[in-house]
């Protein structure tokens, strides 16, 4: 299912429960209520607080304001660009799907659920069930059948159209270089002519747009690689592990730890403040995802996402067909009409426009960043049809905005009852978990909020002066720690609050689960390959490594 | 030069007689792709800037707004805060149009060949922006007056990119 899915039902349902007097809205939203605060709050430190004097609607038409203009305060280009290379706000968006799934529809597992401990009880490890599902035997779809046997092990990829221009080749499918897709048509129950695509993967969110699938193929790519190698290993005899009994084990064993390495020495210390950095290091074993990391703060992925890449050869501004819009990038997910699909081999990505070049390798003409963080989010997440929202009949001050991801983030945040910015902060600095310098001041939030009033608001429904005094003070969480990356670090990485709990988060689950009766996982991948490749090349510890071996 | 090419070569002066005209406009272009360069077409990185940009030529073509007042570095920035990013070493010119007058500004013979040249190379296709496609599904959430906007913008900015 795709981001935001059954939001407008739970946002009705949310609405009748909102409109009983308080003591039956004291809890959060059904749906809402899985994940585990941090602290115990007080009605006070609640953005939704009765007694801030703003009434439900009135703050959720604030939020609508604040949303407009943090969409269209990131039309202007000057400071657009950040310093962390652009794969990874998708390496990002990949493993916090990997963590959380905030999805209102869920399993039976939801029947007997205790409330408030999904985030312990959902695999909040890092541990690629997004990737491999149930694995061969619990999600055999997703996986290669042989020709011998039931068998499966290899990731099964989809196919690219050849777009050489050679006419013995022209549209056949010649690379497998794209993810599954399930072309929908009356044998798989759709209507005749229905010319979508259903993606074949265990979280469909890893669809979202194409690059965070491309990075799946490079994932799925490894895996299959890794496989070959451990199964002819074990086949000719010469394993000397125990291990390679079971080489998918094996495999799906080395990717996970290539892929815990680089989360921890590649993507955390590009995006941590510095002191955020020693918590990777000193896990909290039963933190989890706690409520505030679900619903607000691992969401600061959708301020780094740029409107527009440059993509490959042919999809960049040197190339014949420009940049790659985000629409466009985003309608590869394949459930809304596009001519895109089934895609040509144009859109084979260029890893190297994404990371840094490896060492010694020449720089690439273009290289893409990640906006700056900051409270900004690209237009296109507000205008696409995977993330625009009606604005609800129910709340006629909201008549007339363009509603997209800014707002249904701001607006779930006060369906699960978070905090204010400013509140967790407050509480963090009293458990002595940051420094009290560490609190944006008002006045800064005050600056910000009125700069953020640009040439952009032309048409569209800014923050008045009533909503920035108001705000400054009671900062939405979503908001706060984007905010604060900008106040404290100049929109490099993250500031105080946010860092630090995503530092805890990616912590609890980085917590090496061991495999095959090895007590670390990361000692079984080290030995495994050691003897897959006695001669080299050492296992990837980055990204631009990982493409270099999944490419052979 | 020889007999033949006197007797081959297109005359290239003197004024054209309509016959010549619609046979010029029969042929294809003579192209060299070789010689285009793509980055030659300005990117505009994000198509709701068209909108904003419409209004704001909206607004000088009824008189609201007069561009001579405007200084160049203010332009400028008001241009980039709405996602226009001109190019340093660009000027900024507004300019009305004389009435009665038909007036069709074409681009630089690098710019027309950077933008043909690129349907004629594996892969290389139209850049339309989404609101295109949006507005005919009826999804775009536009109304009239703001897809008009839109469409200003756009054919203001695009000089036949």
């Amino acid at each position: 299912m795709r981001h935001g899915q059954g939001f407008d039902l739970v946002f009705q349902e949310w609405l009748r429960i909102a409109a009983q007097p308080a003591p039956d809205r004291a809890e959060p939203a059904p749906g809402f209520d899985r994940y585990e605060p941090m602290f115990d709050y007080q009605p006070s430190e609640l953005l939704d607080d009765p007694a801030s004097g703003v009434a439900l609607p009135d703050l959720l038409a604030m939020l609508a304001r604040l949303a407009t203009q943090m969409h269209v305060g990131a039309l202007k280009v000057a400071g657009s660009v950040g310093r962390v290379p652009a794969g990874y706000t998708y390496l990002g968006q990949f493993a916090i799907h990997d963590l959380v799934n905030t999805a209102s529809f869920r399993t039976t597992l939801d029947r007997n659920l205790p409330r408030r401990q999904f985030g312990s009880i959902q695999s909040a490890a890092l541990d690629l069930a997004s990737l491999y599902g149930g694995g061969p035997a619990g999600s055999p779809a997703f996986f290669e059948p042989t020709d011998e046997t039931e068998h499966r092990a290899r990731f099964r990829l989809g196919w690219m159209r050849d777009s050489s221009g050679d006419p013995a080749r022209l549209g056949q499918p010649t690379r497998q270089e794209d993810i599954p897709r399930l072309a929908l048509g009356p044998d798989v129950g759709a209507a005749p002519g229905d010319k979508r695509f259903d993606p074949l993967l265990a979280d469909t969110r890893n669809a979202d747009n194409l690059m965070i699938s491309q990075l799946v193929v490079l994932m799925m790519k490894t895996h299959n690689r890794l496989y070959d190698a451990a199964h002819r290993l074990a086949a000719d005899g010469r394993a000397h592990s125990r291990l390679f009994a079971r080489p998918f084990e094996a495999a799906r064993c080395i990717l996970t730890a290539i892929y815990h390495r680089i989360l921890r020495e590649d993507f955390l210390p590009r995006i941590l403040p510095d002191a955020a950095l020693p918590v990777l290091d000193t896990p909290a074993p039963a933190a989890g995802v706690r409520l505030e990391a679900a619903l607000a703060v691992l969401r600061f992925g959708h301020a780094m996402v740029q409107p527009v890449y440059d993509f490959s050869a042919v999809h960049s501004a040197g190339g014949p067909s420009g940049q790659a819009r985000l629409e466009r990038l985003m309608d590869f997910f394949g459930m809304h009409p596009t001519r895109d699909l089934p895609a040509d081999d144009t859109w084979v990505i260029d890893w190297s426009m994404f990371l840094d070049p490896l060492p010694g390798a020449d720089r690439p003409v273009r290289m893409n960043r990640a906006r700056p963080f900051g409270p900004t989010i690209a237009e296109p997440l507000r205008t696409h049809a995977a993330t625009r929202i009606a604005p609800p009949a129910e709340l006629p001050a909201l008549a007339g905005h363009r509603l997209g991801l800014g707002w249904r983030t701001m607006a779930k945040g006060v369906m699960a009852r978070l905090p204010t910015g400013q509140a967790l902060a407050r509480r963090l600095v009293q458990a002595g978990r940051i420094n009290a310098g560490d609190v944006v001041p008002t006045d800064a939030l005050e600056r910000m909020l009125r700069a953020g009033r640009t040439a952009g608001c032309i048409g569209e429904r800014c923050l008045t002066e009533a909503d920035i005094a108001f705000l400054a003070q009671r900062s939405p969480l979503f908001f706060y720690i984007l905010a604060e990356a900008r106040h404290f670090t100049d929109g490099d990485k993250l500031g105080p609050v946010g860092g630090l709990i995503v530092a805890e988060t990616f912590a609890s689950g980085l917590v090496d689960p061991g495999f095959g009766g090895e007590v670390s996982l990361r000692t079984a991948a080290t030995a495994l390959w050691q003897e897959l490749y006695p001669s080299g090349p050492a296992m990837p510890a980055t990204m631009a490594e990982l493409v270099a071996f999944a490419a052979g | 030069m020889n007999d033949s090419q006197t007797n081959d070569a297109p005359d290239m002066t003197g004024s054209l007689t309509k016959d010549e005209v619609i046979a010029i406009l029969s042929q294809d272009y003579a192209l060299d792709c070789t010689q285009s360069d793509p980055s030659l077409l300005m990117q505009v990185p994000d198509s709701a800037a068209f909108a904003r940009f419409g209004r704001l030529i909206l607004k000088m073509a009824l008189g609201e707004l007069d561009p001579a007042r405007v200084p160049e570095p203010v332009m400028r920035e008001v241009l980039d805060d709405i996602g226009i990013p001109i190019p340093a070493d660009w000027a900024i010119r507004f300019q009305p149009r004389p009435p009665k007058t038909f007036i069709a500004m074409y681009p630089g013979a690098d710019m027309a060949l950077a933008a043909i040249c690129r349907f004629r190379q594996p892969g290389g296709d139209y850049p339309m922006p989404p609101q295109y496609g949006d507005w005919l599904s009826g999804s775009s959430g536009m109304t009239e007056e703001q897809f008009y906007e839109f469409r200003v913008g756009d054919y203001t900015l695009s000089y036949c990119r």
